[in-house]
């Protein structure tokens, strides 16, 4: 191949001075035989005059060596355009062992743009011969041309020399034809290697005609003077052996070969004819070891052959060198006797497979998993990092945001990542302000192993340094230009996903080893003397600083944002309605460009204060915010969500359920009643197919006019822990049944407030369990929609005993 | 001709080695290209060639069809793809399963060419299951891979590995 670049680049310097510009010297030396060129039409001379360079390969060296022609940037999608048909794309291969994949995106990315594609290839690395064999099969895929070079001038000069012959004839380079027969006759015989035109000439003299030369024997041929063994060897090998070499001859003689076959019977029958063959086949007539070194048939499929391809196809493969001899290692390796032609590639799975299943098995895979199966081989490690690298965690600690940057420089990997992760565990302000609150922590905390009082000491400074270094990226803005800035390559990104923590790399797992981790443990942001104000800070966590930074790089492809509950037992800071106190309308206006391009909104939100599950059951007076405020931040979120017009998913779900109402909102609103509207939920989404409502106390009234204003549009139905203050689930179920299309519907434990004139918060827990009503929407076999409740009351119990009643 | 009594609709199929089965059409219909072939073509009772499928593999994947000819049609699930998928497979298709590795691929690129859904996750997950818990000197065994690292290039993917959670 590297012959071919040069014999291309030779023929190049070597045609006549067609334009003044030209500044080769070889040139004019071998001049004198001037073929007038035959008037041609010119492309259009539509490009530019100079080479125009993605700011990609700015600091590229081989930029110094491009002299003689003028250059520029431009936001162009391939490395170099050197014409108006002509682009070049730089590939360094030491960077190529390292990212394979990365070429073979920056090829896709032409899409099939440009005439002529020129793969400059920079040979920086030893072992190469791999690494080009591959990139030669892909660039007959993908009609790309390979130039090798082993200098940044050498490079440059290439490109440069694209550039001047940009609009030359095709004349030059053209190989001559020879015209007289004894001309045509020396050629064909100096085929083979080695053999001169003094062997050609004392050759035909001896036998007078090809005919008789090629049938000759050996040892006839071997008496001319000048022929030794060496040259009657080759010589004879040329003239008789098949063309193909003899382990895929014999396995099968296929349709494609008829063509050859022919060919070389009458090379042997009809001596006098051969200069005709010689004219069409003859510098391709292979020797044995030209045959071996021959690159790669272009097969249909390369890297993943199938196993049902043509048998005929994969032995063509077998036929050359580089693939013989890896299909030979495996065979070897394969124990038993099926070592030959019966078994098909398809026992290695990386062989056996096309691309996009192997993506979908890894998909089912374990992180961990995910991550053994990179080391295996470099075709696992490709088709399993697009599951791995799927999301990446942002968060305001550096050692993980570093890990996020990697990941979005990655030419690759940037590609696969769909979904941001924002991680909520905090280092806690109380437990770094002080050793023995944090050592009281960690001495309950089972994760890290107690140490002696120095270590421990040890320990909590870097729980400290940790903390501070949380507060810088947070209040300095790293966090937020980090994400602006990832989020400029990681154009994939779909998703938002809030996760209440820990969510820990790797990467920084040194850092915290045996430290307290973040979120475990009780909080401590609720004494005394802590204002509302820090309080506040501690809940806002920093996720405003991502939707900040979407908003600031105007992002617009993220479509779902999914705020996780916290796990059982819960950890890291839950998401709370406290989040929604903005200190500006700046944050405001953020969160409305953010929602606006939201499909699917997956909400757990506490509106109870962060970590007070024990406070609040014991009625803990805390930093309490004025009820204006909180109401103000009810408001938000509602106008969020009636920003959120193109949702086709809601799953909006209070977590924390309480029995009353007053106790669920009261400490937000003085009117509990009305917390269905003030939330928002009485909005109208035009395409809302799927509707999950949970923790939400509404009249039935509510209730139904939310699923009659949407009942063109939804499908997918489902009330968790809902309470009516007011009519009957049975209606609801009826009005669901009767009078819309949806399906699946289902009720998970809802009550109604009012159960045979008494409250259903003054029920025991045992009668509560009794009126919490639980069913799904079936279908019977007759295709008849039915309510089905297979336990407790059903909801027409309390149907029944209204009506009683009355 | 008149086997077109409700109970005997039956189709035939021609796999790649020209063996003709024959088989009820909903079994067959567990196929989506199958069923679009002949919703487009409509059934003239002519034998329907599956050019890439050989007899062996066809009867498997008619084994499975016959088996789960009853199952619901898929969900469209168009946001299976962000959930955590599991891998169980049910006790049966397991069974099904425990064929050697190159009838295993050939039943996922069957499946995946005639579009049987459940089939080809059946497979996907047979697979993933293999590489489950395994080093990636075991998993290279199972499969019997090639190590073509260069040191270079391990390093360079246990510390890439540091960006991705363990979990």
């Amino acid at each position: 191949m590297d012959g071919a670049a040069a014999s291309t680049l030779t023929a190049q310097t070597s045609r006549p001075a067609a334009e003044p510009a030209t500044t080769t010297t070889t040139a004019t030396a071998n001049a004198p035989r001037i073929q007038q060129p035959t008037p041609q039409a010119l492309p259009s001379r539509s490009g530019p005059s100079s080479i125009l360079v993605s700011p990609r390969q700015k600091g590229n060296p081989i930029l110094n060596g491009v002299r003689a022609v003028a250059w520029e940037y431009s936001d162009i999608p391939a490395d170099y355009v050197l014409g108006a048909t002509t682009c070049a794309l730089f590939l360094s291969l030491k960077y190529h062992r390292l990212h394979p994949e990365y070429i073979y995106n920056r090829i896709r990315d032409l899409k099939g743009q440009y005439g002529l594609r020129i793969l400059l290839t920079m040979v920086d690395i030893e072992n190469h011969e791999a690494a080009l064999r591959e990139l030669s099969k892909t660039s007959l895929i993908n009609n790309v041309t390979i130039m090798l070079c082993w200098s940044a001038q050498e490079a440059g000069r290439y490109l440069e020399l694209f550039k001047t012959f940009e609009h030359a004839a095709p004349t030059s380079i053209r190989a001559q034809q020879s015209s007289s027969y004894s001309d045509k006759l020396v050629e064909f015989i100096t085929v083979p290697r080695s053999i001169n035109k003094t062997d050609a000439l004392g050759l035909v003299s001896n036998f007078g005609s090809i005919r008789t030369a090629v049938n000759a024997g050996p040892e006839e041929v071997g008496l001319i003077a000048g022929w030794g063994e060496k040259k009657v060897q080759r010589w004879c090998s040329s003239a008789r052996d098949p063309f193909r070499i003899k382990k895929a001859a014999k396995r099968g003689v296929g349709r494609d070969d008829s063509r050859a076959t022919v060919s070389r019977d009458i090379s042997r029958a009809e001596g006098d004819d051969l200069i005709d063959i010689d004219a069409t086949t003859g510098p391709s007539i292979p020797t044995r070891a030209q045959a071996d070194t021959r690159p790669a048939q272009p097969p249909a499929e390369d890297t993943f052959h199938r196993p049902a391809e043509d048998e005929e196809e994969a032995m063509r493969q077998a036929g050359t060198a580089g693939k013989a001899a890896r299909t030979a290692i495996q065979k070897s390796q394969k124990s038993g006797t099926d070592g030959s032609g019966k078994s098909k590639q398809g026992e290695e799975l990386s062989e056996g497979l096309p691309t996009e299943l192997q993506i979908e098995i890894f998909g089912y895979l374990e992180r961990l998993d995910l991550k053994a199966a990179r080391g295996v081989s470099r075709k696992f490690r490709d088709h399993t990092s697009p599951s791995l690298f799927q999301n990446v965690v942002a968060c305001a600690r550096y050692k993980a945001l570093s890990a996020m940057q990697k990941v979005s420089l990655h030419p690759v990997y940037q590609t696969y990542v769909k979904e941001l992760i924002f991680d909520g565990s905090v280092y806690d302000s109380a437990l770094a302000s002080r050793f023995e609150r944090y050592q009281a922590q960690a001495d309950q905390c089972d994760a890290i192993s107690t140490g002696f009082r120095w270590e421990n000491m040890a320990r909590y400074k870097r729980y400290q340094l940790l903390y501070r270094e949380q507060e810088d990226m947070r209040t300095g803005g790293i966090l937020f230009q980090e994400v602006s800035r990832a989020l400029e390559s990681m154009t994939k990104v779909s998703s938002l996903v809030y996760s209440p923590g820990p969510r820990n790399i790797p990467i920084e797992a040194k850092d915290m080893k045996d430290i307290l981790p973040r979120g475990a443990g009780k909080r401590w942001g609720l004494e005394a003397e802590s204002s509302y104000a820090s309080f506040l800070d501690s809940c806002q966590h920093g996720i405003h600083h991502v939707i900040g930074a979407i908003y600031a790089s105007q992002y617009s492809r993220i479509r779902e944002f999914r705020v996780e509950a916290p796990g059982v037992p819960a950890t890291g800071t839950e998401f709370t309605i406290f989040v929604f106190d903005f200190a500006d309308q700046q944050h405001l206006e953020a969160g409305r460009y953010f929602f606006r391009q939201l499909h699917r909104l997956k909400m757990n939100i506490s509106l109870r204060h962060p970590g007070t599950l024990d406070n609040a059951i014991n009625g803990n007076a805390l930093p309490h915010p004025s009820s204006a405020s909180s109401l103000t931040q009810v408001s938000n979120l509602s106008t969020l969500l009636l920003e959120a017009k193109d949702l086709r998913e809601l799953s909006f779900h209070l977590t924390h359920w309480q029995p009353s109402a007053h106790h669920m909102y009261g400490h937000l609103n003085p009117h509990p009643q009305r917390m269905f509207i003030d939330l928002g939920l009485n909005a109208r989404w035009h395409k809302l197919r799927s509707l999950s409502l949970g923790g939400i106390h509404a009249t039935e009234e509510e209730l139904m006019q939310l699923i009659t204003r949407h009942r063109e549009t939804l499908k997918d139905v489902e009330f968790s822990h809902c309470s009516l203050f007011s009519g009957l689930w049975a209606n609801i179920v009826d009005e669901v049944i009767h009078s819309t299309s949806i399906f699946p519907f289902s009720l998970k434990r809802v009550n109604e407030a009012v159960i045979e004139q008494r409250n259903f918060q003054d029920l025991t827990a045992e009668e509560m369990e009794h009126w919490q009503y639980e069913g799904t929407l079936m279908l019977n076999s007759g295709g008849l929609r039915y309510f089905d409740e297979p336990y407790g009351k059903t909801v027409y119990s309390s149907q029944r005993l209204s009506t009683e009643e009355n | 001709m008149a086997a077109t009594s409700a109970d005997a609709k039956k189709v035939t199929l021609t796999t790649s080695d020209n063996a003709d089965l024959t088989v009820e059409r909903e079994v067959a219909e567990r196929s989506i290209l199958i069923k679009n072939l002949l919703e487009d073509i409509g059934d003239n009772g002519d034998a329907i060639p599956i050019p890439n499928v050989n007899e062996a593999v066809m009867k498997k994947v008619l084994e499975w069809c016959e088996q789960h000819r009853k199952d619901p049609p898929a969900s469209q699930d168009d946001d299976a793809d962000s959930r955590k998928k599991s891998t169980d497979i049910d006790e049966w298709d397991q069974k099904f399963m425990q064929v050697d590795q190159e009838m295993l691929f050939e039943i996922i690129l069957a499946a995946n060419y005639l579009d049987i859904k459940a089939l080809l996750d059946v497979g996907c997950k047979t697979v993933a299951n293999m590489i489950k818990g395994k080093s990636p000197d075991e998993i290279r065994k199972t499969f019997n891979i090639q190590n073509d690292f260069t040191p270079e290039e391990e390093d360079q993917i246990r510390r890439e590995n540091e960006w991705a959670e363990d979990r």
